[in-house]
């Protein structure tokens, strides 16, 4: 859940009306990042800070979520649900971490961390080249009834995700990948579903994630960039405990 | 993975002295369409959806369609979840599952838990602080009626219907549980052999009051105690015993306490007995204290749902200290009413040899599952995939086999023993290293 969770906060996208023919892959990603980011603001942006509700219909749960991204790939997020406490996930830019009052803490590592690193990084939010290695069409799809075009992104870290860009908004519709979690690897699905102009910048607030025979929705009620407080990223004392050894 | 609960018996336990408003036609197709489709859907035996499930939806339909009230709805509901003839299928009146906010309180209870012994229904534990005690009950006394209704009548009718006779009693006690539970301050008449009825009036639970989702608020609570035992070799073995009566997140962190005070013992006990199971995402925490690899404790595999219980090791404390899971020797407690989660545990340590189980075989009870609120406001349970402990057994029907069966036994009940939990001491107290 939290990794599906994390990857949908950290995959924020952003909006702007242009209309750029999309005939490569690498068109579409260069539409999608000059759609989301027209005035190039993204190298600039100290971070953001969101707050939304998060839930899981299928099992009745209910909770709060905040997030706050850092420049250049910090990320640390809450969801607290009643009768099961907060779920927090982070990357300070070295450690990957989860802790939460089931599992305990844990320290990512191998795919997990490397996945976590990527969608923690601002470069990854703009589908920026450096950060990933190849990008291929897949071919026309039609998800909710919108026009979009399938595109293989591989990442650096070498894992894929296939997303459907919209030919209509250039905007990505949906997003295709397996994650990687101790329990094995499963694939999620997320539909971005509503977006919202945050100071020039459009953010999809409103998001549907399928996973492992169940769907979650995010509902971001309040996005804004601002630079997080010193210590938000400061790894929490049983993660420290953890990295200690 | 969605943090599912796998909580055995709820719908048998729950399913007692609700009302029964009106409702329309519409609203009771729409909640049985609801009901039959999520299992058409998430069912992970798709063999028996394939053949039977569509023919079972056209004989029942036209029965929910004409139902009036809840009463008459809930039972075709309770006809279509009885179908597929597996555990984690059960319909939740929603008096008893407010929405978020709606201000859940844990049904009462009468402070007493039952089981079979020596073939009779007995009381097995009693709240020393709870109404039971106060009306003079006590461990090992025989139950022969609740609420003026037989408990050999009871019997005689499940026997009729269940001829595996595991799942009849299991069942027997299931209801004998949920006749003791209801609102706080009801009261329910309690009959002992050679005695006449008592009432009782049914209290809060003890425990720390708590609501996952869609399930009904329950009580939930870890004990732990230390006990010193002699090893025949001489000299004294200290094991702690720890108890956990669910798997639910809000004692998560009493149970991380409970072992993080238990770190320098020479054994420790975990009692699951009556432990009905929870979210199964406690699983990789607790079974982190006590291995020290990334393991599993088994795996679950449904149509759209395939994982493993991988362990997370606990290697640090609650306060940021690093440390190492226990390394001594741990027995874990089950009896008939241990089931769901708990068995996924107990099997899966069993499995990996790194507990020795003690008791009578569990529930069989151990699916994963989901909460669906339907239309009419009731909550839809319904498993959502298959499970497979460490050795790829299937626990469900089955139960989790102890390696020393220790049943109980009345008379030690009245004697003021606990023959399952001193052989499970007994055995720490040859095995632990000093």
């Amino acid at each position: 859940m939290r990794t599906t969770v994390v990857r949908a906060v950290a995959l924020v996208s952003l909006l702007a009306p242009s209309v750029v023919s999309a005939q490569t892959a690498e068109a579409i990603l260069t539409r999608f990042a000059k759609t989301v980011d027209p005035n190039g603001k993204a190298a600039s942006l100290p971070g953001f800070k969101s707050t939304g509700t998060f839930e899981v219909p299928a099992a009745g749960l209910t909770g709060q979520l905040m997030s706050w991204q850092g420049q250049p790939n910090q990320a640390v997020m809450t969801i607290t649900i009643p009768g099961i406490g907060d779920i927090k996930r982070g990357f300070d830019g070295t450690v990957g971490w989860s802790l939460d009052a089931m599992q305990g803490p844990r320290v990512l590592a191998d795919k997990e961390l490397a996945e976590m690193a990527e969608q923690s990084d601002f470069a990854a939010m703009f589908r920026s080249a450096g950060i990933r290695t190849a990008a291929e069409i897949v071919g026309p799809a039609t998800v909710g009834g919108e026009a979009c075009t399938n595109v293989k992104i591989t990442w650096r870290s070498g894992r894929s995700t296939t997303e459907c860009y919209s030919t209509t908004t250039g905007l990505v519709v949906e997003s295709k990948s397996m994650q990687s979690s101790p329990m094995g690897d499963m694939e999620a699905v997320t539909r971005y579903l509503e977006w919202k102009d945050v100071e020039g910048i459009k953010m999809a607030v409103r998001m549907e994630i399928t996973a492992a025979g169940a769907q979650q929705v995010i509902r971001l009620t309040s996005v804004e960039i601002a630079t997080a407080p010193a210590g938000t990223f400061d790894l929490p004392a049983e993660i420290k405990g953890l990295v200690k050894r | 993975m969605p943090n599912v609960p796998s909580l055995a018996g709820l719908a048998v336990l729950v399913a007692t002295s609700v009302g029964s408003a009106q409702v329309q036609p519409d609203l009771a197709r729409a909640t049985f369409d609801s009901a039959w489709s999520t299992i058409d859907r998430t069912y992970w035996d798709t063999t028996f959806v394939r053949g039977r499930w569509r023919a079972i939806h056209d004989s029942l339909r036209p029965v929910a369609a004409a139902a009036r009230d809840d009463e008459s709805l809930r039972r075709v509901l309770g006809a279509l979840v009885a179908a597929p003839g597996q555990s984690h299928f059960g319909v939740i009146p929603r008096e008893l599952v407010p929405a978020p906010g709606g201000g859940a309180t844990a049904r009462g209870g009468a402070g007493i838990d039952l089981r079979l012994a020596d073939g009779r229904l007995v009381v097995w534990r009693v709240d020393s602080a709870g109404p039971a005690a106060l009306a003079g009950f006590s461990p090992g006394l025989e139950i022969v009626a609740i609420n003026g209704r037989s408990v050999d009548s009871l019997r005689q009718s499940i026997a009729a219907v269940t001829p595996d006779g595991f799942a009849a009693d299991r069942l027997v006690l299931q209801i004998a549980a949920g006749r003791l539970a209801g609102p706080v301050g009801d009261s329910v008449r309690i009959r002992t052999a050679g005695a006449r009825d008592r009432v009782v009036y049914l209290a809060a639970p003890s425990g720390q009051v708590t609501q996952f989702g869609n399930l009904p608020a329950l009580a939930v609570s870890v004990t732990s105690g230390v006990r010193e035992v002699r090893a025949a070799a001489g000299g004294t073995r200290r094991i702690g015993v720890i108890g956990l009566t669910a798997w639910f997140p809000a004692v998560a962190r009493d149970f991380d306490r409970a072992i993080d005070a238990a770190r320098g013992l020479d054994g420790i006990v975990i009692d699951l007995r009556g432990n009905p199971g929870g979210v199964i995402g406690m699983l990789a925490g607790v079974a982190g204290h006590f291995i020290d690899t990334a393991a599993s404790l088994g795996a679950v595999r449904g149509r759209q749902l395939s994982m493993r219980f991988a362990v997370n090791p606990r290697r640090v404390t609650l306060d940021g200290t690093p440390t190492v899971p226990f390394r001594g020797p741990v027995a874990i407690l089950i009896d008939p009413m241990t089931a769901s989660t708990s068995e996924f545990f107990a099997a899966g340590l069993q499995a990996l040899g790194r507990a020795r189980v003690f008791g009578d075989v569990s529930a069989g009870q151990a699916l994963p599952s989901l909460m669906l609120r339907l239309p009419n406001g009731d909550v839809l349970m319904h498993p959502i995939a298959d499970h497979l402990d460490a050795a790829g057994r299937r626990v469900e029907g089955v139960g989790v086999r102890p390696d020393m069966m220790a049943p109980l036994v009345a008379a030690d009940l009245r004697a003021g023993r606990d023959g399952p939990l001193d052989a499970a001491l007994a055995w720490l107290a040859e095995t632990a290293q000093q």
